[in-house]
C-alpha cells in the first residue's frame, strides 16, 4: 500500500498567474525518503500543505495510507502526516509543553520516558524538557519542532525546509539525523529542500518542481548522474539555488 | 428643577467649534474636512430625527414602537460595525447583528426588568438610551474584537497552523487570538470605569446634572450604566468572534485562504 499518493493534483489561488501546483502526481511506499527538490516559487511548501490539509487542492486526488483526504477525520489525518515547518513556530512555554501538546489533542499525555526518548530522537539532552522553547537556538528551536511532530506517531513526515534557518554544519547534522531517524523508526518522509547537498544525503529517490510541476522523480544517484529533463540538468550544473 | 435652554441660533455657536476641528484638518492635510463637515451636518439631523421620533413615543408610548425603534437602532449598529471591519468575511452583517444584539439585549433587560423596574417596561424615557448606549458601545466593541481577531491571525498565523496540523481544532489552535481579541475590545470600557468620576463626568451623568437631577441619584445611574457597559461589550465581542471562528476557518479546519 502506498503511505501516499497524489493523482493529478491542482491547487489554483484567485488571481495568480499560473496555478500554485498543477497536476501533480507521486507515490510514496513506506521506506521511501523522497527529497523534493526545486527553485523557490516552484510550488514544493504548497505541495506538503496540500497533504497536510492546510490547503485545499482545486482538482486531483491525494489518498494517505490508502484514504483519500476527505474521508479522513482532518484532525486524525494531520497526526497520520505531521508537517514541520520551515519557521519552527514554538509555541509560548516550555520545551515539555511543547512535546505534549500535540498528543493532549488527541487526549493523549505522554511519560517521562517518552519525552526523553523524543529529545534523544532530536539529539537534544535531558535538560532541554524544562528549557523555555522560545530562548533556544534556533537549530535546537527546529529539533523540537521536529520532536513535536514525532509526538504525534506519524506515519508520514512532511518537512518543509527545516534546514533553511541553520548555518551549514546544523544544517548537514539535522539532515543526518532526520535519515537516521527515518530509518530506526521506519518512516516514510519527503524532505523540501533548496540544496541538492541536503536532497542527496537524504533522499532515496528525488523529485524536481518548477511552476507547480513535478518535471522529473528518480532514485537519487539516477537524478545526479542523468536528470530526467533538462531544466533539472541546468538545476543541478547550477548548484541549486540558495534559500530565499 | 430647572436649566438653560439652548436655542436654534446658539446651535451656531457651537458649530463654530467645528470649524476649528475642520481648520485644523485642513491646514494638517488630513484629508478629514468632508467626513467633519458631512458628520456635523448628520449628527445635527440624526440626533433631531431622533428628538422628533422620540417626542412621539414619549406622548403615544407603544411597545411595539419602542421594539421597533430599537431594531432599527441595532440594524444600524451592526451595518456600520461590519462596514468598519477590515476584511471581508462572509455573513458579517448577520454576525453583526446577532452579536450586538445578543451583548444588548441581556444587560438592557436587566437594567430595566431588575435595576430600574420600569413599569411597563417599554417606558421610552428609559429603554431607548439605555439601549442607545449600549448599542454604540457593543458597536465600537465588536469592531475592536473583530479587526483585532483578524490582526492577531495574520501575525500569527505560523503558530495558529502550527497548533492545527498537530491535530489542534481551530478553537484550540485560535485561542491567544481570541484572548486578544476580546482584552482589546473589553479595555476601553474597564478603563473607563477606573478613572470615571475622577478624569471624567460620562454623558448620562452630565445630562442628568445639567437637567438639575440630584448628583446622588445620577451618580447611582451612572454606576448602573458602567456596569451594563461593561457587560454587554464583552458579551457582544465574545459573541461576535465565536461567529468569526466559524467564518475565520474552513470545514475542514484551515484558515480561510481569502481573508488572509
Amino acid at each position: 500500500m502506498d503511505l501516499l499518493g497524489l493523482k493529478g493534483v491542482t491547487c489554483t489561488v484567485p488571481g495568480a498567474a499560473r496555478p500554485l501546483v498543477e497536476e501533480v502526481s507521486l507515490e510514496l511506499r513506506v521506506g521511501d525518503r523522497l527529497a523534493l527538490v526545486g527553485p523557490s516559487g516552484a510550488g514544493k511548501s504548497s505541495l506538503l500543505r496540500l497533504v497536510n490539509r492546510l490547503s485545499e487542492p482545486s482538482s486531483g486526488e491525494i489518498r494517505v495510507l490508502g484514504k483519500s483526504l476527505p474521508d479522513w477525520p482532518v484532525r486524525e489525518l494531520r497526526r497520520a502526516a505531521a508537517l514541520v515547518f520551515q519557521v519552527p513556530a514554538l509555541f509560548d512555554g516550555t520545551v515539555r509543553a511543547n512535546l505534549l501538546f500535540g498528543p493532549a489533542q488527541a487526549g493523549r499525555a505522554l511519560d517521562e520516558t517518552r519525552l526523553l526518548e523524543l529529545l534523544a530522537d532530536v539529539s537534544l539532552a535531558p535538560e532541554f524538557l524544562a528549557r523555555e522553547a522560545r530562548s533556544l537556538s534556533i537549530g535546537e528551536q527546529q529539533r523540537v519542532a521536529l520532536a513535536r511532530a514525532l509526538a504525534l506517531e506519524p506515519r508520514l513526515l512532511l518537512l518543509d525546509e527545516p534546514t533553511s534557518a541553520l548555518d551549514p554544519p546544523n544544517a548537514r547534522a539535522l539532515v543526518q539525523m532526520l535519515v537516521e531517524l527515518c530509518t530506526r523508526r521506519s518512516l516514510a518522509a519527503v524532505l523540501v529542500t533548496h540544496q541538492l547537498e541536503h536532497a542527496r544525503a537524504f533522499g532515496t529517490r528525488v523529485a524536481f518542481m518548477s511552476g507547480g510541476r513535478i518535471r522529473a522523480v528518480q532514485p537519487v544517484t539516477e537524478f545526479f548522474e542523468s536528470p530526467a529533463c533538462a531544466e533539472a540538468r541546468e538545476f543541478i550544473a547550477s548548484g541549486g539555488e540558495e534559500s530565499p | 428643577m430647572s436649566y438653560v435652554a439652548i436655542p436654534y441660533l446658539h446651535l451656531l455657536i457651537a458649530a463654530s467649534m467645528l470649524v476649528v476641528a475642520w481648520a485644523i484638518s485642513w491646514r494638517e492635510g488630513l484629508g478629514m474636512g468632508s467626513d467633519i463637515a458631512i458628520g456635523g451636518v448628520r449628527a445635527f439631523l440624526q440626533l433631531t430625527a431622533m428628538g422628533f421620533v422620540l417626542g412621539a413615543l414619549f406622548r403615544h408610548p407603544e411597545p411595539g414602537w419602542v421594539l421597533l425603534l430599537l431594531a432599527v437602532m441595532l440594524a444600524v449598529a451592526a451595518w456600520n460595525a461590519a462596514g468598519r471591519l477590515k476584511s471581508r468575511v462572509p455573513g458579517l452583517r448577520l454576525s453583526m447583528l446577532l452579536a450586538i444584539g445578543f451583548g444588548a439585549s441581556i444587560p438592557v433587560a436587566t437594567v430595566i426588568l431588575l435595576v430600574l423596574q420600569v413599569k411597563p417596561w417599554y417606558q421610552p424615557q428609559y429603554i431607548v438610551p439605555v439601549a442607545g448606549m449600549i448599542l454604540g458601545n457593543a458597536m465600537s466593541a465588536a469592531v475592536l474584537a473583530g479587526n483585532r481577531w483578524l490582526a492577531e491571525l495574520k501575525l500569527r498565523r505560523a503558530e495558529v497552523e502550527a497548533a492545527l496540523a498537530l491535530g489542534a481544532s481551530p478553537a484550540r489552535a485560535s485561542a491567544a487570538a481570541r484572548r486578544e481579541a476580546l482584552r482589546a475590545a473589553a479595555l476601553p470600557t474597564v478603563s473607563a470605569m477606573m478613572v470615571v468620576g475622577v478624569v471624567q463626568l460620562p454623558g448620562m451623568m452630565t445630562g442628568q446634572l445639567i437637567a438639575g437631577q440630584d448628583p446622588g441619584e445620577a451618580v447611582r445611574y451612572q454606576v448602573v450604566v458602567m456596569f451594563m457597559l461593561s457587560c454587554g461589550v464583552t458579551l457582544a465581542s465574545w459573541a461576535l468572534l465565536t461567529m468569526l471562528r466559524k467564518a475565520t476557518f474552513t470545514s475542514a479546519e484551515q484558515l480561510r485562504p481569502e481573508l488572509f
